[in-house]
């Protein structure tokens, strides 16, 4: 069943068409790599996923209805890149902020909060204000505050930036573990090998364009199907 | 309507934890101390002096400080992206702002209550030292009318300050179009009475156009200090009348600006 579904997106800032007609889907229960280097569109295409852009034309259904719809993204957990975080105050009170405004399951709650922030090792850094974290810590936070309300859905924008190799390593054992508790995982990464580990399909987005759909069986040649296609285009254009 | 106590709670917590907030308070105590220096250079009524300096420094650190606060909060979510985690979990962005504004209509509350404590304990207190023939007979009950005025016009400034961030991309740009509101809104209500009594004097243009603006900016005008002497009555219908516009002035910018937060796009 398709729980994410693409449809011919188009969008331009100015002059620059930065998505020229994107079209992919994502199925329930798995890993969907989205592969491409910087500027590609990968971001802009998360935005429009989320709302927080509009496509010039095109359609973003999610679980089978636009995703301009508040109701149909409260199933949606997301992770921005480089999330910013309010800075006076102190992890575990920026998820009492959520646990207030969505989360009326007080103690179920925090017992989700605890679970994974001891999965992410922050645990230890809760009671630290947001401004005191490092980048890897802002980074496995934002992944907390993406997983902690229990969404079918994650979508991560370039998730393990910033994250030393140990850092990498729990989140991408986090993704795992969501995968196999049934969850569907969308994330955007410029990292081939993180793709090949841990997804069940990619697509490759070059210029605003998908170039491929990856299955399975040939994840492990991403890097090769990758690099083919920045070299059709030319370095040149891709950089 | 889950959202407003979250939303009250962090703009709570994120404001009351600025080292600005603290210094404001200093500031504030400093300048009182400051005024009871003046009143020794005064050949004036000392106690009305007092009065009118501490209400002036009263009135502008509470709207400087909510002023750069408002701004720091909803244009810089914004800008910094912080707003893509609240929105990406359906919170409505009519809900996002109407959260924000519910926040800074707890957070200006307790500002104003603790400065405006100040106000009043040391309007009374340097009203009791002085030389007996100056003393006047506080009255508490107006003083409370002039703060809830303050709370009222400090929130209405902040829902400007909302306003502009919900269509200006720039953290500058709001802040600057918040402080021209401010000065226009603070001066309209005497420049409207003067061209109202100066009928005969002033072109009927400019008295259309004070008229127009009159009616159109937020007044940012509040009893002065002269009630909490009770050298001026407060009049409660024009007080109502009063409080009444700025709260239906704030629900109005909040649905125009909750209509253009609706459509923005947030890249």
């Amino acid at each position: 069943m398709e729980i994410l579904l693409v449809k011919e997106v188009r969008k331009s800032f100015g002059k620059a068409e930065v998505l020229k007609g994107v079209s992919f889907s994502v199925r329930s229960g798995e890993v969907f790599g989205f592969v491409g280097p910087n500027g590609a569109g990968k971001s802009t295409t998360m935005k429009v996923i989320m709302d927080l852009i509009r496509p010039d034309s095109g359609e973003v259904l999610l679980f089978g209805r636009p995703s301009s719809d508040p109701e149909v993204r409260k199933r949606v957990g997301f992770l921005p890149e480089h999330p910013y975080f309010y800075t006076n105050v102190t992890g575990r009170e920026f998820l009492k902020f959520l646990q207030l405004s969505l989360y009326p399951e007080g103690s179920l709650f925090w017992e989700r909060v605890s679970y994974y922030a001891e999965k992410l090792q922050i645990d230890w850094a809760m009671d630290k204000k947001l401004s005191e974290y490092s980048k890897g810590m802002l980074q496995r936070f934002g992944l907390l505050q993406a997983v902690v309300g229990e969404p079918e859905l994650l979508i991560l924008d370039e998730p393990m930036s910033g994250l030393d190799p140990i850092g990498r390593r729990l989140v991408a054992d986090l993704i795992l573990e969501l995968k196999e508790r049934g969850k569907t995982v969308f994330f955007s990464t410029h990292i081939l090998p993180d793709v090949e580990r841990i997804c069940d399909r990619a697509c490759v987005i070059i210029d605003g364009r998908i170039t491929d759909v990856v299955e399975s069986g040939e994840l492990q040649n991403i890097e090769e199907i990758f690099m083919e296609r920045v070299r059709e285009i030319g370095v040149r254009e891709v950089l | 309507m889950r959202f407003l106590l979250g939303f009250a709670y962090i703009t709570l917590k994120e404001n009351v934890r600025r080292r600005s907030f603290y210094g404001v308070v200093v500031v504030y105590l400093l300048s009182l101390l400051f005024s009871r220096m003046l009143m020794e250079f005064s050949l004036q009524d000392p106690s009305k002096v007092l009065a009118d300096y501490s209400y002036s420094f009263l009135s502008f650190f509470l709207f400087l400080s909510t002023l750069f606060i408002a701004t720091d909060t909803m244009a810089k979510d914004i800008e910094k992206k912080s707003v893509y985690l609240v929105l990406s979990k359906g919170v409505t962005r009519e809900a996002y702002l109407l959260g924000r504004a519910f926040g800074f209509f707890v957070f200006t509350l307790s500002f104003v209550f603790v400065l405006g404590l100040f106000f009043l304990l040391i309007v009374w207190f340097l009203n009791e030292v002085t030389v007996s023939v100056f003393r006047k007979e506080l009255h508490l009950s107006a003083g409370l009318f002039v703060l809830l005025s303050l709370w009222v016009k400090t929130f209405l400034l902040s829902i400007v300050v909302l306003f502009f961030s919900t269509f200006m991309s720039n953290f500058f740009l709001v802040f600057l179009a918040s402080v021209v509101v401010l000065i226009a809104g603070s001066s309209i209500e005497n420049l409207y009475h003067f061209v109202s009594v100066e009928k005969e004097r002033v072109p009927d243009l400019v008295r259309y156009t004070v008229t127009f603006l009159f009616y159109v900016l937020p007044s940012f005008s509040s009893p002065g200090p002269d009630a909490v002497l009770g050298l001026q009555k407060i009049n409660l219908k024009y007080f109502s009348l009063d409080i009444a516009k700025s709260l239906a002035y704030s629900g109005f910018l909040l649905s125009v600006g909750s209509l253009i937060f609706r459509r923005r796009e947030l890249a």
